[in-house]
């Protein structure tokens, strides 16, 4: 099955964890468990901000689809300027997407290779430094110092451009001479192999009750972000287009199983949308007299569906409403 | 213990649908939590 499969991630400097940091190791489906404030939501927040900033944005995106961080100093808040916020990716080479680019652009990756990427960044100077790994083999190592950039593995040579370009081949690019066309390869099949392959639900979710849902919505269709129109409206896009009609009988299952008879979203009025659910035979409109439990899941639910074979799938409290 | 919202039972109910959905459709999640449910995907402390 072509899959592309997130194995480790490093996380320091970032929000509630700190410089001392977090690494964890995947193996396919997993649960991060940790009290509150051990920095679960900051672990997975600074995942998103990086993947949601991955393409050739300049610097980590703040505004963003995933991911709305307003000031860069929220990124390191409470902690000292000067120390470096990492965050690091490890992925699997895919079928799919990494072996066969890097066949056609001559660079041998076998299934389970992993390419490693990590991108460090100081507040105080607007300081980065990206490296990039294949098998936990260092590629290539650049950094941006004042307003230019530097390759120093794996040579010491300037490069054409500051190297803010976030996940991006171009960040790799020396004024002259071949010293970064493995590691531009490489950096290219990873932004290619995890194109519209990451999804992230965050703990916002909870919001998406508090108000009637209009049919015309501009959210991202990547992620259910914290605006409550998001999950109706595509509840409503999965229920009545055709190509889902299987995935919708599979919800309708699962809802069963958690003990709600049925949902379903409608028009109250033109252009207007809202959700319903099913409880003791009984149909309650609108969807936010439902309780914390279905609040809670919805969006995750609908996520499920509209997640693509392939992808990663990021869920922030999966067990929200829950007190421990 | 669980004092209200999801019962430990649910979680793990909730945690099984995410995973079994995950396998068939096939992509790959990764969950958040304060307490570790009792399934069959990985768990992580941190």
């Amino acid at each position: 099955m072509m899959m592309t499969r997130l194995i480790r991630a490093i996380v320091k400097g970032f929000k509630g964890l700190g410089s001392g940091g977090v690494t964890i190791n995947l193996d396919g489906n997993a649960v991060i468990v940790g009290r509150s404030g051990s920095g679960k939501t900051s672990l997975m927040e600074a995942l998103a901000l990086l993947m949601q900033s991955r393409g050739g944005e300049e610097w980590l995106v703040l505004e963003g689809n995933l991911l709305i961080i307003h000031e860069p100093e929220d990124l390191a808040y409470g902690l000292d300027p000067d120390e470096v916020i990492t965050i690091g990716v490890y992925y699997e080479v895919d079928e799919d997407g990494g072996e066969n680019l890097g066949r056609s652009i001559g660079f041998e990756l076998g299934k389970g290779s992993v390419i490693g990427y990590h991108y460090n960044f100081r507040l105080r100077d607007y300081w980065v430094r990206q490296e990039l790994y294949l098998d936990n083999e260092l590629v290539a190592v650049v950094e941006k110092v004042g307003n230019e950039g530097f390759m120093r593995y794996p040579v010491n040579t300037r490069l054409c451009m500051a190297p803010t370009h976030v996940m991006h081949e171009d960040a790799f690019m020396v004024c002259d001479g071949d010293a970064s066309r493995r590691a531009y390869s490489l950096s290219f099949i990873l932004r290619n192999m995890l194109k519209n392959k990451f999804y992230y639900l965050g703990e916002g979710r909870v919001c998406w009750w508090k108000r009637d849902y209009e049919t015309t919505v501009d959210l991202p269709s990547n992620s259910v972000g914290s605006d409550g129109q998001y999950t109706v409206h595509q509840l409503s896009v999965i229920q009545t287009r055709p190509e889902y009609e299987g995935v919708y009988n599979e919800l309708m299952n699962l809802i069963n199983e958690l003990g709600i008879e049925g949902i379903k979203a409608g028009f109250t009025a033109p252009k207007r949308v809202s959700g319903y659910i099913k409880v003791s035979n009984r149909w309650v409109p609108p969807m936010f007299h439902a309780g914390l439990k279905m609040r809670a899941l919805l969006p995750i639910l609908v996520q499920l569906i509209l997640t693509p074979p392939g992808s990663v799938l990021l869920i922030d409290s999966v067990d929200l409403g829950a007190h421990a | 213990m669980l004092t209200w919202g999801l019962t430990h039972d649910e979680l793990n109910t909730v945690v099984n649908i995410i995973d079994r959905m995950a396998r068939r459709v096939g992509y790959q999640v990764v969950m958040s939590s304060k307490v570790a449910p009792t399934s069959n995907v990985g768990i992580v402390s941190i």
